[in-house]
């Protein structure tokens, strides 16, 4: 049964609901490269880690975290260890002529790790003055042994590749690194790696800006997808089940009709919230009091940090006129619950001197994007990805003008 | 001993003897921790309060509960200590955490490769690296996982201040199960809530909510307990006013709760007034640190808030800050959004689409109000506020009177200083004061004023207050003073003669409570205008306010008959039988020939039960005065007696006469028991009126008397509702009774009669 955990990835029974979106992600890598995509807290760490932990047919995986790098060497070093403590892939790492035999037992054996570290800077410096050299050495051995599939999960490749995009030191070595993996798909003889790159920031602006967007036109892109309302309630009841919460059907259904599209991470907030009313008050949960708590705390002022990043976004993220245009249109579409996309047009145009239709259809296609909202095409109108979303805004920025 | 900044240094026993209001939150965080996987996936823990809401306390707890239960099995508990201002990378983040895992395990080997590390790695990347490395090893090498607890973990990142770092850190945190962080935190910062950072939404957050009111005397009762204060339970009842101020004024705040109890509870006014000085001072660093952190844009509108609430003590819309601080509206929206987050300010807007902003700690308010009011009275309005909800306006009087007697002999003793002292605080509490009874305290201090040589106060008090409640002997010291004009003497004289004659024009009590405002007369030069004012009042229905005229009036005058029997009247009519008894007992010669007092006194004794009492009254009574309802009452008093009916008859009286909640006690534990139905529905048919219809209705239905009582029960329903479906379905031989029941009960209930003609009609 799974348990309530709200924001780190999640492991075994406490990754729920994937089954159909892991089978998704099996298939297209087992004939190409594949990028997930998500807004933060979606799940898709948790997604990785439920390969790793139920590979299939004779995949091999290796799991890196990029957030805080800046290097290639960092990339390559990282590399290196896990394949060293894979017992299929260690005989690679051990074969490379920059990784010392001490380096690759003691990855190996179960020494302490202040060794490993002191391992691990040491390789680093080997490999830091010639990493191409060494990258290609790496995959070339990995490349020999056509038996097994490797599969590199490179968890936050687009924080990495935009944090030395936007340091003059590194931003030339993020060119090289994107270009030089791109080369090494492209290789005929490196058929058996497949790369799954996990990001959430767009991978996409983040070429645009570096002038690279050729550079990962070979993946396909796959989205974490909120659950469907059947699973979405069976997760509620699941919850309720481990954390001893009773949530009878009408509660969970006052709770899915509340938020709206069943994303995860709202559930998981929306659960925690009658959990502590239910411990706190001894009462148990009735869709009345569902919906108050809804209202009054779910959108109030204590969860606002939950969802605040959504409005902050449109300032950090977008310019000073698509920020402008952003709120207007959002705005406009929380109180008319949808917009059609003449309308959209017509208040963008208002709002941005010199605008033309490219520019707006970027704008749209980033607020869809980064899960501001959704595009009914039968109806030709925009609404909000997620009531719950909405109803948000509504509440904070609903009347600014 | 409570250490209000430094939790951390009282002894054990008594942090967890005083722990109050987040027994739920330490019980669901133990349980997270033992069910954390054991490796990726750990939950990390945020405790969001402000200062002084227990968050320090909340770690200790953890902790206690760690080390003393299986906890400390599987996990070792770092505490940090509550500034960690040497941190300002991720290198002595880990460092310092190996320091404080050596200090709490006594493994001093651990402490001196802490030491050493610093040496071996000069970059600071590195050094984190080998840190964290050794802090692995540790949990290793002991089969021990790491519980990291850490106030002001926000100032800590704050510190740190690096998104690469914190992206170390949440990698070290997400997929290495070593460690469990539970931090504590004022707001919810800007790392875990900034979409870009990486940090971002990584913890679960649990909010420290203020305290409600059952928790505050909770929190009082343990702490009176640690300080082995006896009797403090009783206290505490009789003081339950004065908690609702103490949430008020403290917004909850365990801390400021104790530190403002601890100064009120044990003193007098004047130290009160020193303490609550005191406790603002002793604040001061703590605002001031609070505010000067903040960007001047916010300060301007938190100050604005500040002032303002402080005058009206309600919040404001963006509309009305931006319109007083010149700032635009939208900006002044997001920064009151950024104030709320940081726990400044609190909005309230539920489900509506303005908000309203107040700040989150009213104490700030009072704090602002002392330090930045213009005028010494303006400073002191925080202290006219709080004593208004502290205390009543007679307690007000009683300190009022005994700072009179002490300025007294301070003066004749020629301690010129400290009598004007008393004068200050005089002036305070009459500010305070309600304007009913201030009279004689304003008064009372002009004539002080004036005995000082403080001619400007006293004037500026006559200007204020104007010369309606001074005697005329202070009238004439004013004119003689200078103070006042001979024609505003003459001119306030002539106005209480025609207050005078307007009230001898009209009689009539009832007019008179009108009429008469303890502002148009100083009623304590008249105290006769107080029990004519009661009286008023107590035709009127007002029958509180009418005992606090007559309490006035016993205070300027002095108890007398036609006082005690006004008194027992309106304690009558309140239902209040044994204070009746008391109050006529006190004047019982003066009274035994007035038959309204034989009366109440022989009724009060029977609703008490004490029928032998009521009947030796109304036989001693009788033949000095006779009077017919007296009659009646001494004999169904006899007749009940022998036929153990005493209580029957005490039911009907507490059902006529009130409390019913004392007739229900009597009818469940006595009365229910001896009468059979055909007694009940005699009885009930008398005793139903508008008011009692409702009662008696539950209490047959309570009884389990539907059935045996059914024409009375569908007669009594028919009135309430207006429904005759019940009554037409009744049998022919029951359906007649019923009938006859309505017809009865709708001459008394004419109200009830019209509702259920018009349903009838319907």
């Amino acid at each position: 049964m799974p348990c309530n955990f709200v924001g780190p990835p999640v492991r075994g029974a406490d990754c729920y609901g994937r089954e159909a979106f892991v089978d998704l992600v099996w298939e297209k890598l087992s004939f190409g490269h594949v990028v997930l995509a998500s807004p933060r807290r979606f799940g898709k760490t948790s997604v990785m880690y439920r390969l790793i932990d139920a590979p299939r047919w004779d995949y091999r995986l290796v799991h890196c975290d990029l957030e805080h790098f800046l290097e290639p060497a960092d990339l390559l070093t990282a590399l290196v260890v896990q394949l060293s403590r894979d017992d299929v892939l260690s005989k690679i790492a051990s074969a490379l002529s920059y990784v010392p035999t001490k380096a690759w037992q003691g990855f190996r054996a179960n020494v302490e790790e202040i060794e490993l570290h002191k391992l691990k800077l040491k390789l680093k410096e080997l490999i830091q003055p010639r990493w191409q050299t060494s990258g290609e050495e790496l995959f070339d051995a990995i490349a020999r042994i056509q038996e097994t599939k490797v599969v590199l999960l490179l968890d936050e490749f687009a924080v990495m590749i935009d944090a030395m995009a936007h340091l003059d030191a590194h931003r030339e070595d993020a060119r090289l690194l994107l270009r030089w993996l791109r080369h090494l798909r492209q290789s005929p003889r490196i058929k058996n790696v497949r790369f799954l790159v996990a990001g959430s920031i767009g991978i996409g602006n983040v070429l645009s800006n570096l002038g690279e967007s050729a550079s990962m036109n070979d993946f396909a892109h796959l989205k974490l997808q909120p659950f469907s309302d059947a699973v979405a309630d069976q997760f509620l009841l699941a919850l309720s089940e481990s954390h001893d919460v009773p949530l009878s059907a009408p509660v969970r259904k006052k709770v899915l009709d509340l938020i709206g599209t069943p994303v995860p991470y709202f559930l998981q907030i929306m659960f925690w919230e009658i959990e502590r009313s239910c411990k706190e008050s001894g009462i148990a949960p009735t869709p009345a009091r569902v919906e108050a708590l809804y209202h009054n705390t779910v959108l109030g002022a204590e969860c606002k940090t939950y969802f605040d990043h959504y409005y902050g976004r449109l300032r950090d993220y977008y310019d000073k006129q698509d920020e402008m245009a952003g709120k207007t249109l959002l705005r406009n579409i929380a109180n008319d619950g949808e917009l059609k996309r003449e309308a959209c047009y017509h208040l963008y145009r208002k709002e941005c001197e010199g605008a033309n239709i490219e520019r707006f259809n970027c704008l749209m296609a980033n607020l869809e994007n980064d899960f501001y909202v959704g595009f009914d095409a039968q109806k030709n109108t925009y609404r909000f990805s997620c009531k719950l979303l909405r109803d948000w805004w509504l509440r904070h920025y609903g009347m600014e003008g | 001993m409570e250490l209000y900044y430094n939790p951390e240094q009282m002894p054990a026993a008594e942090i967890k003897q005083t722990f109050v209001g987040r027994e739920v939150m330490l019980k669901e965080l133990l349980a997270l921790v033992r069910r954390q996987p054991q490796g990726v996936g750990v939950q990390h823990v945020v405790l969001v309060g402000a200062r002084g809401m227990g968050k320090t306390t909340m770690l200790l707890m953890l902790r206690f509960a760690a080390l003393e239960g299986d906890l400390h099995q599987i996990w070792q508990t770092v505490r940090f200590p509550e500034e960690s201002y040497a941190i300002t990378d991720l290198a002595d983040f880990w460092l310092a955490t190996i320091g404080h895992l050596a200090y709490e395990t006594g493994d001093m080997e651990l402490a001196a490769r802490g030491d050493a590390l610093r040496n071996d790695y000069k970059a600071s990347v590195d050094l984190a690296g080998a840190a964290l490395a050794t802090l692995r090893d540790w949990s290793s090498q002991h089969g021990k996982r790491l519980l990291l607890l850490i106030d002001n973990l926000d100032m800590v990142l704050n510190q740190i201040n690096n998104t690469r770092e914190n992206a170390r850190l949440r990698d070290a945190l997400m997929n290495d199960g070593t460690f469990m962080l539970v931090g504590g935190a004022a707001s919810f910062f800007h790392e875990a809530r900034a979409y870009d950072q990486p940090l971002y939404n990584f913890f679960k957050i649990w909010h420290l909510d203020a305290l409600e009111g059952g928790q505050i005397d909770q929190l009082l009762l343990k702490r009176a307990e640690a300080d082995k204060r006896t009797d403090f339970e009783r206290q505490l009842k009789q003081n339950e006013a004065r908690i609702k101020v103490l949430h008020y004024f403290t917004g909850g705040n365990p801390r400021l709760v104790l530190m403002l109890y601890r100064i009120i509870a044990s003193s007098d006014l004047i130290d009160v007034r020193r303490g609550l000085e005191k406790l603002l001072d002793e604040v001061t660093p703590y605002y001031k640190a609070k505010i000067e952190s903040l960007p001047p844009q916010q300060r301007k509108i938190l100050d604005h808030i500040a002032r303002v609430s402080a005058r009206t003590g309600s919040g404001l819309t963006p509309t009305e800050i931006a319109a007083e601080t010149r700032l635009p509206v939208n900006q002044v929206t997001s920064q009151l959004k950024r104030l709320s987050g940081l726990g400044y300010v609190r909005a309230a807007n539920v489900r509506a689409r303005s908000s309203w902003y107040s700040l989150a700690e009213p104490l700030y308010a009072i704090w602002h109000q002392m330090r930045f009011g213009r005028e010494s009275r303006e400073r002191m309005a925080w202290l006219v506020e709080f004593l208004k909800a502290w205390y009543s306006s007679r307690e007000m009087l009683d300190e009022t009177e005994r700072l009179a007697v002490r300025f007294a002999e301070l003066m004749r003793v020629g301690e010129k200083a400290l009598a004007a002292e008393t004068l200050d605080y005089r002036q305070i509490l009459v500010d305070a004061m309600d304007a009913r009874f201030k009279g004689s305290a304003t008064d009372r201090l002009v004539s002080d004023y004036l005995d000082a040589g403080n001619m400007d106060r006293a004037r500026a008090l006559v200007r204020s207050d104007g010369l309606t409640q001074l005697r005329s002997r202070t009238l004439q010291r004013l004119t003689e003073g200078g103070l006042i004009a001979a024609r505003q003497s003459d001119a306030e004289v002539s106005r209480r003669l025609q207050w005078v004659d307007r009230l001898r024009a009209t009689p009539d009590p009832e007019a008179l409570a009108d009429v008469l405002n303890p502002g148009g007369l100083p009623v304590h030069e008249f105290p006769k205008l107080w029990f004519i004012h009661a009286v008023g009042l107590h035709r009127l229905g007002r029958n509180e306010e009418a005992l606090e005229d007559l309490d006035m009036y016993i205070r300027l005058a002095s108890e007398d008959a036609d006082e005690g029997l006004l008194r027992a009247s309106i304690l009558f009519r309140l239902s209040r039988f044994r204070e009746v008894v008391s109050v006529l007992t006190r004047h019982a010669d003066e009274l035994a020939s007035d038959t309204t007092a034989q009366v109440l006194l022989a009724l009060s004794a029977a609703t008490l039960g004490d029928f032998d009492r009521a009947i030796a009254i109304g036989e001693a009574a009788l033949p000095r005065q006779e009077d017919p309802n007296l009659r009646k009452i001494l004999e169904v008093l006899i007749m009940s007696q022998p036929c153990g009916r005493a209580h029957v008859v005490q039911f009907t009286l507490l059902v006529s006469l009130g409390p019913l909640a004392e007739a229900r006690t009597l009818w469940d534990e006595k009365v229910r028991a001896i009468l059979p139905a055909a007694q009940i529905v005699r009885i009930f048919r008398s005793l139903i009126n508008g008011k009692t219809l409702r009662f008696l209705r539950t209490l047959i239905s309570e009884s389990n008397l539907d059935e045996e009582l059914l024409p009375l029960v569908v007669a009594m329903d028919y009135l309430e509702t207006g429904d005759r479906a019940p009554l037409e379905k009744l049998s022919a031989e029951i359906r007649p009774i019923a009938e006859e029941i309505v017809a009865e009960l709708q001459k008394k209930l004419p109200a009830v009669a019209e509702r259920s003609t018009h349903a009838t009609h319907a």
